[in-house]
């Protein structure tokens, strides 16, 4: 756009971001503690003190040779201000011209040099900032991952870190380049003649006020461009995903109707944002060629009235336009800091959770014996999901608990791993309490097969021996064979060493839970904890889950999140949780006869007899 | 390419746009030059006096400001004439592409993949949209600006010419021998950040599961891995392209040195003034940045026309679903089905059913029960014409599927699918899907028969409560009672639920099966599901194995004579009996 803005020659600024009109419109977040982020940022660049030294070396060397550069070319230009039948002193233009080159050399060369310097300080921060990030992330308990969205966790870790590092390394040239060249250009301008300074100046507040105004404007209408295209993609995606519903219902001419409407407003509102971000380049070149006159009047006006030497006009026109673009350039870096120290500061976020405490030590040994005393827990304060709940399991023991949904079935799976703590009461195992084992060797001593069966996108044989890491081959098949797993491993087109696609989505909810059995078998360990799925599978399968899950039930302390008759009729107690109390307990048979909540229960739940 | 065809509706600005793009052109070309005459003819000019000076430069100067002045309007009315054209052209696009996408069939939409037609009607038709603004503005200027410059610049001399003969191949094979390089690696630099991702997803989701097996570590060092290796492949890519911007650099700024150079010998031989050689660096630039433009054109013309491939396969796409002409049927609340053979259209040809033959009677509740795989929702997908048959047929109320309109067809089916699919809005909003019209007593009935009445008035904004995205807000069971609603509230001839009570407990289901019969005794019910306790009480099961009907049957007689169907009840009521108590 700023063509004829230009110093001849290219613009001495380090390569990477294009800082380009449109970088004014972009809606930027501020950070709610700027100060404190960017000291911790500090800290974090800082580990590349040597990187940082040769950057900020080269900066200065690019900065140098940008200002020589228009001197040079001011000097060899007045070379060839002779008068009609003077002869051009080839001797002075060779060797200003020889300078004028290398102080372009210099600049490449060094360009060159703070180019990779950034690059590699731009990977280590990521590389280091990611790393830290994600050690902290998988030491977060559980809680963390409860109460966070997976999808903002996700941006934090990769969208935020890479912005963070690229702003870090090309912002931080980018300002001390610009401060150095403002500098300097300054400095030398006074020093050649400071009306004519002055003079260059009076468009500095202008298009500062236009960059401001301009940026304000326009960062509104980009923002509001930006939510009419979040509100038409949700438009089409909730139809497109939902098709079915979409057919079924003849709505596609509604759906339409709403999408036409979006379309419409976005069309308009990106038309203003268009126009307003076209405005700027314009704006800025008129300004520019008002400076340029200014000066060529006010120097014309000079040399005549004192004298002033003619390539000092020259020198100016080159300079002022070598200190406007710094301005303008500092000026977008704002918006791009402001935000990438935004993005830190929810990265920092993480990093300051509290992680998981393990303050056991004792050395005792887990064997299976468990014991719930008076524990009360709430997931928010004033609820409570457990009250005052007491449990003895003897080792080997199967324990099913049974209630309605939110009674707390799962809350007792969630203290005994320690994925939350209890509030009130004790749990012991072994007569240890809980709190004293260190977390690791409880949880290798408990395995647990989950509702929602989470595999990873590795292989079957991977994630069978995510039990145990030492696992044998042998061992692993065995575990395979024990789960009913090994028939619809063998038939896949790779075997064991298949490899899963994203969660395991190349199995059914069946074959994906059967390996989630095999994990556990290979744990072996003393507690085992089932939540039973609700999701409904085909008869066969069913048969085959329950028929694994008695093999890997076999001598173990079992507790059953029970969902299916059968798992729950051969159990030696039945524990039912209403309203986060145990309001009754016994055998199947014991609770049938007493004709309590569990009959209801049962009948309500499993056999769909209307009570 | 046909689909800038679309374009022809807003010729107007289409055309207004470069010539006012022209306009800016060829002002930013006369600026150089007025610079120039502003040294030689005004500050340089040894025959003016001090005042006379002045007014030269004045003068010039005020043209120039003019001049520049004309070319900002020029700017600002392209970009203005441009964003018109272009966004009314986006605009029209998305919306042919979003009602061709709202039409397809569900073997297209399946084979498409939803997520690829939200990302065509996006970003596709977003970078489509770009590009004309481009071609409108940047495709006029760069090479308008190239041959203008070069025009100036060898009407000054030849030897200019000659310096950008070196410097411009030069640039280009620069550009070339980075770019090969680099652009390979962007994929793969693309690639191993989907893994970064899908190691922290895995890690998120699963973290239970991680902390279970106490395998933190290891999964540090799985994303360690990960992280180390996208981190060194971008920094390969990164440091290619840090060696790109010093040459063309120093390219450019040498050739400022040799037209100095040059000049020198120009002035000597007294061809040339100073103020003109001043200019000529200038036009020098100005050219060698467009020719880089131009270059660039060429990347975006091959990535915008990828993106113009994508959103034309959903424009030619036509739906293989092709409407009927009639709107009646003649045996109302009837289903049958006619020895029907199907396979998915996008598999091998292995059928999901083969040789299906029922009929269902006006009121009848049929329940269909099978294994997974066995085809039960395939089964049911052919009477709305989700899909068509392969071979054999289908007919609703009398009349063969394939004759209807399909609105009309639909009008007349309820289906509640297996996954529940709300809408964002109130619970309302979705409700009214079934019947737009409906009035508040038609829903108050249709919530209450769908057991859905306790739970929303249990809410503080009853009815009018936000059910989130997807339906999120809603517990499983809620969500499936809304869509039930939904369905009733059409009071269908034809209602089909597919497994669409499963997060239901018993005597819920129970409940609505009840109501149902009660209320709805006209309508024809076909139901798919899992539990022996919602069939039981059906008029008929159909029991599928393998995409054949192996029983057709009540309750008591396939418990009597289906071996398939006693397997399923002993699994699931096995010993149930004894503990009836009834």
């Amino acid at each position: 756009m700023a063509d004829n803005r230009k110093p001849q020659g290219v613009q001495m600024h380090p390569p990477g971001r294009g800082g380009g009109p449109m970088r004014h419109g972009m809606p930027f977040e501020k950070p709610k503690d700027a100060k404190g982020t960017v000291s911790r940022l500090i800290k974090y660049i800082g580990k590349s003190k040597y990187l940082l030294l040769g950057l900020f070396v080269s900066v200065v060397f690019i900065s140098l040779a940008g200002l020589a550069a228009p001197y040079f070319q001011g000097i060899s230009v007045d070379v060839l201000d002779i008068l009609e039948g003077e002869r051009v002193d080839f001797n002075k233009l060779f060797i200003y011209v020889g300078l004028l080159a290398a102080a372009y050399i210099v600049n490449s060369l060094f360009t060159f040099i703070q180019g990779l310097i950034a690059v590699r300080l731009a990977r280590n921060t990521v590389r280091d900032m990611r790393r830290d990030l994600f050690n902290h992330l998988a030491r977060l308990p559980v809680k963390f991952f409860d109460t966070h969205r997976h999808g903002d966790i996700m941006s934090r870790m990769t969208n935020d870190v890479e912005t963070v590092s690229n702003t870090i390394s090309m912002s931080l040239t980018v300002v001390v380049s610009g401060v150095l060249t403002i500098t300097g250009v300054l400095t030398v301008m006074f020093i050649l003649n400071w009306q004519m300074t002055l003079i260059s100046f009076i468009t500095v507040p202008l298009s500062f006020m236009a960059t401001l105004l301009m940026g304000k404007v326009m960062r509104k209408y980009f923002k509001r461009q930006q939510a009419l295209n979040g509100e038409l993609n949700g438009i089409s995606e909730e139809a497109i995903t939902e098709y079915r519903t979409v057919a079924a219902y003849s709505l596609e001419d509604s759906e339409i109707a709403d999408f036409d409407l979006s379309a419409d407003n976005l069309k308009n509102t990106a038309v203003t944002a268009q126009l307003l971000g076209g405005m700027m380049g314009p704006i800025m070149n008129t300004l520019g060629n008002l400076n340029y006159i200014l000066i060529a009047a006010a120097g014309g006006f000079f040399s005549v009235s004192s004298g002033m030497p003619l390539s000092v006009i020259q020198s100016f026109l080159l300079y002022s336009k070598q200190f406007t673009r710094p301005i303008n350039e500092l000026g977008n870096q704002w918006a791009t800091i402001q935000t990438a120290i935004a993005g830190a500061e929810r990265i920092f976020a993480v990093m300051d959770s509290p992680l998981e405490a393990d303050e056991g030590k004792s050395d005792a040994k887990v064997d299976g014996e468990l014991d719930f005393s008076h524990v009360a827990f709430a997931y928010k304060e004033g609820e409570p999901v457990l009250n005052d709940f007491d449990i003895h399991v003897n080792k080997g023991n199967r324990i099913a608990i049974v209630g309605k949904t939110g009674a707390g079935k799962t809350t007792v799976v969630n203290l005994l791993t320690r994925f939350y703590d209890i509030q009130g009461g004790s749990i012991t195992v072994d007569g240890t309490d809980l709190f004293d084992f260190p977390k690791a060797e409880l949880r290798k001593n408990i395995a647990i097969v989950l509702q929602d069966t989470v595999l990873f996108s590795d292989t079957v044989k991977n994630n069978i021996k995510y039990g145990r890491e030492d696992a044998t081959d042998e061992e692993i098949i065995a575990a395979a064979r024990l789960a009913n797993a090994h028939s619809f491993i063998s038939k896949l087109p790779d075997g064991y060493d298949t490899v899963l696609s994203e969660s395991g989505a190349n199995l059914s909810a069946g074959q994906r839970q059967l390996l989630s059995i095999a994990r556990a078998i290979i744990a072996d360990p003393k507690i085992l904890i089932l939540d039973e799925a609700t999701s409904s599978v085909d008869t066969t399968t069913e048969l085959h889950i329950q028929e694994a899950m008695l093999n890997l039930m076999k001598d173990r302390t079992s507790l059953i999140i029970a969902h299916r008759l059968s798992t729950i009729r051969d159990v030696d107690k039945i524990i039912v949780l209403d309203g986060g109390r145990i309001c009754e307990s016994g055998n199947h048979e014991e609770l049938l006869q007493k004709g309590g909540y569990y009959r209801k229960l049962y009948m309500d739940q499993f056999a769909g007899i209307e009570t | 390419m046909k689909i800038f065809k679309g374009l022809k509706k807003y010729w107007f600005w289409a055309i207004l746009s470069p010539l006012a793009m022209m306009v800016e052109v060829i002002c930013d070309l006369q600026l150089p030059n007025l610079m120039s005459r502003i040294v030689d003819e005004g500050i340089n000019n040894p025959l003016l006096s001090g005042t006379e000076k002045l007014e030269t430069v004045l003068s010039i100067g005020g043209l120039m400001l003019l001049l520049g002045l004309l070319g900002a309007m020029g700017g600002m009315s392209s970009s203005f004439f441009a964003a018109k054209a272009s966004q009314s052209f986006g605009r029209d696009l998305r919306k042919k592409a979003f009602g061709k996408i709202m039409h397809l069939s569900f073997e297209q939409t399946d084979k498409f993949t939803t997520g690829s037609l939200v990302t065509r009607l996006s970003n596709d038709i977003t970078m489509v949209t770009d590009f004309v603004t481009m071609a409108l503005r940047m495709f006029i200027r760069s090479p308008f600006m190239l041959v203008g410059g070069l025009y100036m610049l060898i009407t000054m001399s030849g030897d200019f010419g000659l310096i950008l003969a070196i410097a411009c191949p030069l640039l280009l094979l620069t550009f070339f021998l980075f770019l090969r390089k680099a652009t390979p690696l962007f994929s793969v630099v693309q690639k191993k950040l989907d893994k970064v991702n899908n190691v922290v997803q895995e890690n998120v989701t699963g973290a239970r599961v991680v902390k279970a097996y106490v395998r933190e570590e290891h999964e540090i060092k799985r994303f360690d891995e990960a992280n180390v290796d996208l981190v060194n492949t971008s920094y390969r890519v990164q440091k290619i392209l840090t060696f790109m911007m010093p040459i063309i650099m120093i390219i450019m700024n040498l050739t400022v040195v040799a037209v100095i150079t040059v000049g020198g010998f120009e002035v000597d031989a007294g061809n040339m003034k100073v103020g003109a050689i001043m200019s000529a660096m200038t036009y020098l630039t100005m050219v060698l940045m467009s020719f880089i433009m131009v270059g660039n054109m060429a990347q975006h013309i091959t990535r915008a026309f990828a993106s113009v491939r994508r959103v034309n396969e959903v424009l030619d796409t036509e739906p293989v679903i092709k409407d009927g002409t009639v709107t009646e049927g003649t045996e109302r609340g009837t289903v049958s089905f006619k020895n029907v053979t199907f396979a998915y259209p996008s598999s091998s040809g292995e059928p999901v059913l083969s040789n299906i033959s029922f009929d269902v009677k006006r009121g009848e509740t049929v329940a269909i029960m099978g294994a997974t795989g066995s085809g039960k929702t395939s089964l049911i997908n052919l009477i709305p014409r989700f899909y068509d048959a392969t071979e054999g047929e289908v007919f609703v109320d009398g009349v063969n599927v394939k004759e209807y309109t399909l609105a009309a067809l639909r009008k007349r089916i309820s289906v509640v699918s297996q996954k529940t699919e709300l809408f964002s809005g109130s619970i309302r909003h979705n409700i009214l899907q079934g019947k737009p019209d409906a009035s508040d007593a038609e829903i108050e009935r249709a919530i209450t028969v769908a057991q859905a009445k306790e739970f929303i008035d249990s809410f503080e904004e009853g009815i009018e409560s936000d059910v989130g995205e997807k339906g999120m807000k809603l517990s499983g069971g809620q969500r499936q009672r809304v869509s039930i609603a939904r369905g009733v509230i059409r009071c269908p001839e034809i209602m089909i639920m597919d497994d669409s009570m499963s997060a239901l407990d018993l005597s819920t289901d129970a409940r609505l099966r009840k109501a149902l019969k009660k209320e709805l005794s006209d309508t024809t019910v076909i139901m798919v599901a899992q539990r022996v306790a919602t069939v039981m009480t059906a008029d008929r099961i159909i029991i599928l194995e393998n995409g054949t009907i192996v029983g057709n049957d009540n309750h008591e007689r396939l418990l009597e004579s289906c071996e398939a169907y006693q397997t399923i009840y002993n699994s699931q009521l096995k010993k149930g009996d004894e503990t009836d108590g009834r």
